[in-house]
């Protein structure tokens, strides 16, 4: 599954919000069947998502692709 | 009625019973928790638990965004200080925008891929689908009745068109 568009209004940011929903997002996912989460980030998104446990999607030649298998998260594995 | 704050645009104003809300979803509301909030150890400023910050009066909607979860500039100290005064609980509810069992696309929807679009890539996109088009689910965050985040999930990764075990639109896409 991927993840699409993740955003938050400037004058909300710095203030856990989007952290707080990836969360929520990564249970949904899991509640919805995925296994893995990829994402497509931005420059200046990537290290949000590192931050968060994504990697390098091994299976994208592109460095700011990421995935993270939810199973090996702690508390979201079904 | 509730108005999107953030949008300025009186078409994106409406009430979130009109579709864009569909009921909440079956797992924890983000209900100033501890343990659902993000930790300094993120290296994100925490949601503060507690009072809600005390906002001025109709903010002006802002078109200058960019992308979420980037490493924006730390909260300023005057912002902390006045989380260290908040005197009431914020409302923070995580919600599903749309239903993958049933793909019309209302305006709120379209006009939530529209809030996604220019605040990840900081402008407007025309979102239009079709009828038959496949959309992402859709999620956000409401703060009293304010869209303040949101986010997709959708399954390009595999291109089989299923959201769980749910089929959801169009047919796989052809092999590459």
């Amino acid at each position: 599954m991927d993840l699409g568009l993740l955003g938050v209004v400037p004058d909300r940011r710095s203030e856990g919000l989007g952290s707080a929903l990836l969360k929520q997002l990564e249970e949904e996912a899991v509640r919805l069947g995925a296994t893995a989460l990829a994402v497509d980030s931005m420059d200046d998104s990537a290290d949000f998502y590192r931050r968060h446990g994504y990697v390098q999607n091994p299976e994208m030649n592109d460095e700011l692709a990421f995935i993270k298998h939810l199973t090996d998260t702690e508390g979201t594995n079904t | 009625m509730v108005e999107f704050g953030f949008y300025g645009d009186d078409r994106f104003s409406g009430d979130f019973n009109d579709g864009i809300r569909q009921e909440p979803l079956p797992m924890d509301i983000i209900r100033n928790s501890e343990a659902d909030l993000p930790s300094a150890e993120d290296g994100i400023e925490p949601i503060v638990p507690g009072p809600a910050r005390k906002r001025e009066a109709a903010e002006p909607a802002s078109r200058d965004v960019t992308a979420a979860g980037t490493d924006t500039p730390a909260l300023p100290e005057t912002d902390v200080e006045s989380a260290q005064d908040r005197t009431e609980v914020p409302t923070l509810e995580f919600v599903r925008f749309n239903d993958p069992d049933n793909r019309s696309h209302s305006q709120q929807t379209a006009s939530t891929l529209d809030f996604l679009s220019r605040t990840v890539l900081g402008e407007k996109y025309d979102m239009n689908f079709e009828p038959d088009e496949r959309v992402p689910l859709l999620y956000g965050i409401i703060e009293e009745g304010r869209l303040v985040a949101a986010g997709s999930l959708q399954n390009d990764y595999t291109g089989e068109g299923v959201y769980g075990s749910r089929p959801i639109g169009r047919s796989p896409r052809p092999a590459q």
